[in-house]
């Protein structure tokens, strides 16, 4: 390593969050570690331990279900699924890895950071300098667990920040073996403008369109009403109903008759759920939904749904051609449709349909409409309440196999 | 009928009478705009009847609406004058079309109001701004067509700056020095301009200004210079004792409703005049806000016959002081404006290196 070159670098720009006093030259000249090393799997089971035990996690679900998700037995899974996948391959790491994770949904960045160290990489997060309660939470926890982790492990990650700035991501673009763009259409575009090394490869998350598809007669038939509404309240508003995954429109499989009482019935429960959870509801974020709903009424005809003045929840019933356009607003603005089978669906779903939360509607009922019909999107099909569940198996990706290789001996 | 307004004095009705005069014209506004305007006219039908935003007599419409669409409620050939906002940077400015009808109600309404604070009588008038804002007379900007608007209360005119580089035009500045010492003048200006290049070069100069009984009429919020933790008091105080202005009205508007104005009184608070009202609204349902609350504030006027802004929600806070109860005497409800709705925080799998839209100032 050239120290008189880095040092004139665009790299002085950077600062290094955690761990303290790690220099990015040193991470340069790393080498990466095996797939599911020991140092990386006691290093996750502390931070897990740490984060459940936290007293301050607690008020935060994201924290609490990253928390689990890092826990030994869950990732133990991981390595059987890892395992198992390509038995005639050697896996190793890809070398170095650089994260750009999005503003604000803090648990994104480490998620990928954890992934990539199961994989063995060396890596560079780029994390926002937007702060905030819950995410100075999950700091102190990570910090405290690579405070007691191997130097080995230490030696193996730097979390950074930098003002926006072409010099800096040019300079960890050309030095990174895998380049992993969290953030929306803005972010990759803007990364992508800073080439890889050609043997770099990269993983990227633009803007995702998520849903949810309800059978009407099931909805009118099911006991757990209210609970559904709650896991549905949780999924939309959590993030503001930002996150990729928040279902931005409800579509139900039916009648006319059974989907109108089943909508009549579902945003009852739906308001009466958000009232309870109690997100808070900023004076921006109703008029937004304001001028979304007469934009659509406008531009596409859509009704408001329900005589209800109640801001927190706001639903219009735009013509189902209008189904998978750009979102309106968000917060809890929703879109209101009908279907008659699910094949209705394919002339809107695009290669940004992302998660579909389901309820009433059978696997088979799916296999048979992915299976027959190819969809251009989807990406995952789920309970309601589990939208936001992070997965390894992401966006259509295995994380896991692309951050890693695989050398086959024959 | 809108003729009855004029027959008023302009802050001199009580409740109860205004209530009926204002809601009979507002409620005639909503069914011609209903009838007049094909995108109004969905806005409306897409509510169940009961459920209209503000209500069935003037549903309000977000300002921002003026932005996204053109709204119109007169055939083209008809519009003699297209008004925009000046548009808050990365955003498309709002478009307002004026016909003859709406133009003269609005001089009219204006002149009413404006003439209560300063008499009948024209005044030397300075204008803290530079001549170019007021060049195209035929597509007004809302800083250009404000300072048009109030230049007819005035004789004399001078402009206080040079030009965009807001340099003071000492010259205008010395020929109403030398010819009107001691007596009354009147000035026009937005507020961070009246502040940031008049009121500051003037005393980054040492001079002050000999004026006597001057009046300083103002607009365009306050952000700016909250920013700088410049109150209304400050300003005011640095006003009268660098320029001599001994009467300070701030004003609250905005293009989409030019005319009825909300003016600033001798006791410090903003006055809905007789064409006009607000409404505080609570941003969980629009429900309307009780004195005293902070909530959401609405605007309703009823100027607007070529376009359909006679009812809209605005993007800032404000609080309900008092209605007919003004120490100053002025009757009608009374309010002060708490700034711009705070951006809700973006959260979300958002774009880190997206650039954040800067907000404008309230208009």
């Amino acid at each position: 390593m050239n120290h008189e070159a880095v040092t004139a670098s665009p790299l002085d720009a950077v600062s290094v969050v955690l761990p303290q006093g790690t220099s990015l030259a040193e991470l340069f000249a790393r080498t990466p570690a095996p797939p599911f090393a020991p140092d990386a799997l006691s290093f996750m089971e502390n931070f897990s331990r740490r984060l459940l035990r936290d007293p301050a996690v607690r008020q935060y679900p994201e924290l609490v279900a990253l928390g689990f998700w890092a826990r030994a037995a869950s990732i133990k899974r991981l390595n059987v699924r890892f395992a198992e996948a390509y038995p005639e391959a050697v896996r190793v790491a890809r070398g170095l890895a650089f994260h750009v994770a999005p503003s604000n949904v803090d648990t994104i960045f480490v998620y990928s950071l954890l992934l990539s160290l199961l994989a063995g990489n060396v890596n560079i997060i780029r994390v926002s300098s937007r702060g905030g309660d819950q995410a100075d939470a999950l700091m102190r926890v990570l910090s405290g667990a690579l405070e007691e982790a191997e130097d080995s492990v230490r030696a193996r990650i730097a979390i950074i920040r930098y003002a926006h700035d072409r010099a800096v991501t040019d300079a960890l673009c050309a030095r990174c073996h895998i380049r992993v763009v969290w953030g929306g259409d803005a972010t990759v575009s803007t990364i992508r403008q800073s080439p890889l090394a050609p043997t770099g490869t990269e993983l990227v998350f633009p803007n995702k369109y998520s849903v949810s598809v309800f059978d009407a007669a099931a909805w009118l038939a099911a006991d757990e009403k209210a609970a559904v509404a709650k896991d549905f309240v949780n999924d939309s508003l959590w993030f503001g109903q930002a996150a990729c995954s928040s279902p931005r429109a409800v579509i139900w499989r039916g009648g006319e008759d059974a989907a109108n009482a089943a909508s009549a019935s579902f945003w009852a429960e739906v308001r009466g759920a958000a009232l309870a959870a109690n997100f808070p509801l900023e004076g921006a974020d109703a008029v937004a939904k304001l001028l979304a709903e007469q934009t659509a009424a406008i531009e596409v005809g859509a009704e408001v749904v329900g005589g209800s003045a109640d801001n927190q929840v706001r639903v219009i019933r735009p013509p189902l051609s209008r189904l998978g356009g750009a979102p309106l607003a968000s917060a809890g603005f929703f879109e209101d449709y009908r279907i008659e089978g699910l094949a209705d669906l394919l002339p809107h779903i695009a290669e940004n349909w992302q998660t579909v939360t389901s309820f009433g509607i059978t696997r088979e009922d799916w296999a048979g409409f992915l299976g027959q019909h190819q969809p251009r999107g989807i990406a995952r099909i789920v309970k309601p309440g589990h939208a936001l569940n992070f997965d390894s198996l992401w966006d259509g990706v295995d994380l896991l196999t692309q951050m890693t290789r695989l050398i086959v001996i024959e | 009928m809108i003729e009855e307004f004029f027959e008023h004095p302009v802050y001199g009705l009580a409740k109860a009478e205004k209530a009926a005069l204002l809601g009979s014209e507002l409620g005639e506004l909503t069914r011609h705009h209903d009838a007049a305007c094909a995108p109004y006219h969905s806005i409306l039908s897409a509510y169940p009847p009961d459920a209209l935003p503000g209500g069935s007599v003037a549903p309000f419409l977000p300002v921002s609406m003026f932005k996204m669409h053109s709204l119109s409620s007169v055939p083209q050939d008809q519009i003699f004058k297209t008004m925009t906002s000046s548009g808050t940077t990365g955003q498309a400015p709002s478009r307002i079309f004026l016909d003859a009808e709406t133009a003269q109600l609005q001089t009219r309404a204006l002149t009413r109001i404006v003439t209560s604070f300063i008499g009948p009588k024209r005044l030397p008038m300075l204008i803290i701004d530079h001549p170019s804002v007021v060049k195209d007379r035929r597509t007004f900007s809302a800083r250009g067509a404000g300072i048009l608007g109030l230049m007819t209360f005035g004789r004399d005119h001078r402009f206080a700056l040079k030009d965009e580089t807001m340099e003071l035009d000492w010259a205008s500045i010395e020929y109403f020095v030398q010819k009107y010492p001691d007596s009354p003048i009147f000035a026009f200006g937005f507020t961070f301009m009246v502040w940031q290049h008049f009121l500051q070069q003037l005393k980054a100069a040492g001079r002050k200004l000999p004026f006597a009984d001057a009046i300083l009429i103002h607009s365009g919020g306050w952000k700016k210079l909250e920013a700088e933790k410049v109150s209304n008091d400050i300003f005011k105080g640095v006003a009268r004792d660098v320029a001599g202005f001994a009467r300070v009205h701030n004003f609250y508007g905005m293009v989409e409703q030019t005319g009825s104005v909300f003016m600033e009184c001798e006791a410090g608070r903003l006055h809905a005049p007789l064409f006009a009202d607000i409404i505080i609204r609570d941003p969980q349902d629009w429900r309307e806000c009780a004195i005293g609350e902070a909530g959401v504030i609405q605007v309703l006027s009823v100027l607007p016959r070529s376009y359909p802004g006679h009812s809209l929600l605005t993007e800032d806070r404000g609080r309900l002081l008092g209605e007919d109860d003004c120490p100053c005497g002025r009757m009608g409800k009374t309010f002060e404006v708490l700034g711009r709705l705070p951006k809700a925080e973006v959260r979300g799998c958002s774009d880190t290196f997206a650039q954040p839209i800067p907000q404008g100032a309230a208009a």
